[in-house]
Formats: structure tokens, C-alpha cells, sequence
């Protein structure tokens, strides 16, 4: 009898740190805490944005700088993009979603989107006038220009990834998570099938 | 005969004559009839027009910019604030000079500053840093005029820094009135997109806990003034340009006033608790117009 009780105090127990947990995961807007392996995959991809973040700052181009010239602010960021192109001439897909980083952000989004705060994000992505996925390339231009929207990224995704130095942000272009830097306009790296 | 005639007739051609020219020397002297205000004009009051969606350089963006040079030599705004998508389409020299500078340049030449806030049409590196936009090089930022603080968001991108940054700017505020402005709405009746709902998730809490007064949003190419939401007041002025006929939910339970058939501005003045506001169609027509008062803590202003 004794027993019985113990074992419906632990099972009890059990439950009730489950709750607890599911309850912390829900505030946080997903599913489960990322893993060992993914929060260190999430510092990694940190890391290396910070040290995109410090080339970019010391290249020898000028970030844009107020003006009533139009023209001006055009040839400044032309002249920031060959710049970047040129000191990561190799660059790549993949360079900063590595196979861990790539895995960890899809668990992410998809936990995300999947948690208690799913229905409001799709409902911002559809309101938010989404692009089909369009070819993206490394050092190229994202593609929002010629009047096409840019489509705004729903601020319970952008919580629950990881933050961004000044200058660089995420875009979506149809599943596809681009890290974009903003001056420039052009893809860093970018995410085939993020979003699930 | 003829001669009682011509003294009968001579006096009656001489009053027809200076009857008419009473009447031309009357309204060569009468001054062109005026935009109607709805509001009085109030010492020392903070004064400005609105418009949203507006950059597309096309006949009607003119029509409610040619309605706005009106309405500004009756009441000499201060400043226009412009909820997004301010230049569509693309962005060169010329688009600005089309879709901005030509449209406002009578406004521009008086002195008249514009303050913008990004929409998903707009190239954010380029607008940031256009000088005539007033952002200063960022893409979310707050000004004061006066008793009234501006906070002016980017509701494209509501990362954490910005909500941050927002509520650390709200906590520090000492004005009297907090108004806040971004592209994207929280609530609107229109049909075509809706409101942002996970936007509104993170924003209404930081509104209500900080006081904010009132909201102005575009994106949905209509006017609305909508229901106090957690008792702020919410507006949406997107179809200073664009117009999407006939999009408003009819009936919704949202709209105290929504307007789907033509290009609209707003014209506000804030002084001491009192809020005045006038929307205007291109057409000349006011669509809206009354008084709020600002809200005390805690309390929820009637409808």
C-alpha cells in the first residue's frame, strides 16, 4: 500500500516537472530547449557573425551617410558591396549554416512554429505579403529591388533566433532564411527549407 | 417719347452699371475661400498632417498633396509624419524626385519636415539615410515636438534590440503625450491583409505598461479610426497614394469611421489634453474630424 503511494507521489512528480517544463518552453515560444549540440551550434553561427560584423566595419568603404543625394547613397553602397565581395571572394552557402548551425536553426523554427505562438507567426508571414522563394546568391543582391516588397520577418520568430549585430538581419524568401547585411543589401548566407 | 425714354431708362443703366461693378470690385477683393477647419487653431499648439502609402509619384498622390498645401496655408502644420511605403516601386534619383520632391515641394519649400518610418515597399539603407526623411541614419528613432514624443518604429523587422530600445525610450519619456507610428497595423477592418496579430503580441504590452496615447499605422490602403484598443487610440492612414476601393469589413466591430473610396491625409493638433483631427479626402471632402482627450492613467476613454 505504502508502495503504491510512493509510486503515485513520484509519478505525481513526474507530471508536474513535465508541466513545469512545457510551461517555461511555451513562454519562450517553443517546444523544447534547444539541445547541447544545438546551443552550441547557435554560439558558433554567433561567433562567426560577429567576425563577419568586424571585417565589414574595417573595410576600406564608407557605410552610408546622410545626404539628399540619392545617386551618392547608390555609388556608397555600391562601392560597400564590392568591397565585401572582395574580401570574402570564396564565400559560399553554407560558409555560416554549416550542416550543425543549418540542423539547429530548422529545429528552431520548426519547434517555433509548431509551439503555442505557430498560428500567430504564419498569420503575420501570410499578412506580410511573402514572396515565392527566389534564387539567392552569396555576395548577391537581395532581391527586393524594382518595387518588390521586402517581406517583414514576425518579431516572435526574430525572439526566438539568435540576435544579430547592428547591420546584419534575417529575411525570408519563401522557405528560405537569408542572413542579409542590411547597408549592403546583399546575402551573407542563406537557409534552404528553414521554415518548415 | 423717346427722349422720356431715354430719362427713364438712363438712371436705371447707370445703377446696372455700378451694380457691376460693385460686384467685380467685390470679388477682386474678396480673398479665395479657405480649406474648412473643423478645429480652432490653438496657441502654442503641436501641429502636423499624416499621410501613409503614399509614394507612388501618380496623379493622386498629387491630388492629396495639392489637398495638404491647402490645408497648410490655413494652418501652418509643423510637420507631416508618413506611415511607410514612401517611395514604391523603384528607387533611384528620380523616383524620389517624383514620388516625394515634386509632390511636396511647395510643402518642402516652406520648411515643412517630413518624419518617415519604413513600409515593406521601401529600401530601407537608402531612406534611412535620405536626408529629407528626417531618420537619421536608423531605422527606428524618436523626436520630440513640444509636449509630444514620437517613436517611430520598424515594423518590418521587430527584432529584440528595437523592443528594447522602444521600451527603455518610453520608461525615460516625460512627455505628456506618446504617439507612437510603423507600417504594419495591430487592428484594421480592411480586408486585404489584416492586422499583424504577433506584432501586436509583443507591442500592446509595452503601449499599455508606458502610457502611449495614440497609434498610427498604414499598409491597409484605407482610412480608419478604430476603437480604443486597451484604451489607446488607434488610426490607420494608408491611401495618401494608394487606395484599395471598398476593402473595409462592412459591418466590423473595429471602425468607429473607415473611408474605402478615395485618397485620404489627416491633419492633428495636439494642445495641452486635447486632440484635434480632421481627415481630408483628395477630393476636398472631410471624412472625419473631432476631439480627444488624453487619457489618465488606468483609464479607458469612451468610444
Amino acid at each position: 500500500m505504502a508502495e503504491s503511494r510512493t509510486s503515485n507521489r513520484i509519478s505525481m512528480l513526474c507530471i508536474g516537472m513535465c508541466l513545469a517544463l512545457a510551461a517555461h518552453s511555451a513562454a519562450n515560444g517553443y517546444a523544447q530547449p534547444p539541445s547541447p549540440q544545438d546551443k552550441k551550434a547557435l554560439a558558433d553561427f554567433s561567433r562567426e557573425v560577429k567576425q563577419y560584423s568586424s571585417m565589414e566595419h574595417n573595410l576600406p568603404a564608407d557605410k552610408l551617410k546622410t545626404t539628399t543625394d540619392v545617386a551618392e547613397l547608390e555609388r556608397e553602397r555600391q562601392v560597400l558591396r564590392q568591397a565585401i565581395a572582395q574580401a570574402r571572394p570564396d564565400a559560399k552557402q553554407g560558409d555560416l549554416f554549416t550542416p550543425d548551425v543549418a540542423a539547429a536553426f530548422r529545429r528552431l523554427l520548426g519547434q517555433t512554429m509548431s509551439g503555442p505562438d505557430g498560428a500567430k507567426i504564419r498569420a503575420s508571414l501570410a499578412h506580410a505579403e511573402p514572396n515565392p522563394g527566389q534564387g539567392l546568391a552569396v555576395n548577391g543582391i537581395f532581391p527586393n529591388t524594382g518595387g518588390r516588397p521586402l517581406q517583414s520577418v514576425p518579431a516572435t520568430l526574430l525572439k526566438n533566433l539568435p540576435v544579430l549585430p547592428k547591420g546584419l538581419d534575417y529575411r525570408i524568401t519563401g522557405r528560405t532564411l537569408a542572413l542579409r547585411d542590411a547597408d549592403a543589401n546583399i546575402v551573407v548566407d542563406y537557409l534552404p527549407d528553414a521554415l518548415p | 417719347m423717346a427722349r422720356i425714354t431715354r430719362i427713364l431708362l438712363l438712371p436705371i443703366l447707370i445703377g446696372v452699371c455700378l451694380a457691376q461693378h460693385g460686384d467685380r470690385a467685390q470679388s477682386l477683393s474678396a480673398p479665395a475661400p479657405g480649406p474648412e477647419l473643423r478645429f480652432p487653431l490653438k496657441n502654442g499648439a503641436v501641429r502636423w498632417a499624416v499621410i501613409g502609402d503614399n509614394g507612388t509619384g501618380e496623379q493622386p498622390e498629387l491630388q492629396v498633396a495639392s489637398q495638404m498645401q491647402r490645408y497648410w496655408g490655413a494652418t501652418h502644420f509643423d510637420f507631416v509624419t508618413m506611415d511607410g511605403d514612401n517611395i514604391y516601386g523603384g528607387h533611384k534619383s528620380v523616383d524620389f524626385q517624383n514620388k516625394f520632391e515634386a509632390p511636396y515641394k511647395a510643402l518642402l519649400d516652406e520648411g515643412v519636415k517630413f518624419y518617415a518610418c519604413l513600409g515593406n515597399h521601401d529600401d530601407p539603407a537608402l531612406e534611412e539615410n535620405y536626408k529629407p526623411f528626417n531618420m537619421g541614419g536608423n531605422r527606428y528613432y524618436t523626436f520630440r515636438k513640444g509636449d509630444v514624443q514620437f517613436f517611430v518604429l520598424d515594423s518590418n523587422y521587430m527584432d529584440p534590440p528595437q523592443l528594447a530600445w522602444l521600451e527603455d525610450k518610453l520608461k525615460s519619456s516625460d512627455a505628456a503625450w506618446k504617439i507612437a507610428y510603423f507600417h504594419h497595423p495591430l487592428f484594421t477592418a480592411a480586408a486585404f491583409h489584416g492586422p499583424d496579430v504577433d506584432l501586436r503580441k509583443q507591442l500592446m504590452p509595452l503601449f499599455a505598461q508606458y502610457g502611449v496615447n495614440a497609434v498610427w499605422s498604414g499598409h491597409e490602403h484605407v482610412y480608419e479610426r478604430l476603437k480604443p484598443q486597451n484604451g489607446i487610440y488607434f488610426f490607420l492612414v494608408g491611401n495618401s497614394g494608394e487606395l484599395r476601393y471598398h476593402n473595409l469589413r462592412k459591418p466590423n466591430d473595429l471602425d468607429l469611421v473607415g473611408f474605402d473610396t478615395d485618397r485620404t491625409f489627416m491633419l492633428v493638433q495636439i494642445a495641452g489634453n486635447e486632440l484635434d483631427y480632421q481627415a481630408v479626402a483628395a477630393s476636398g471632402q472631410i471624412i472625419d474630424s473631432g476631439q480627444l482627450m488624453r487619457q489618465k492613467p488606468g483609464q479607458t476613454p469612451a468610444p
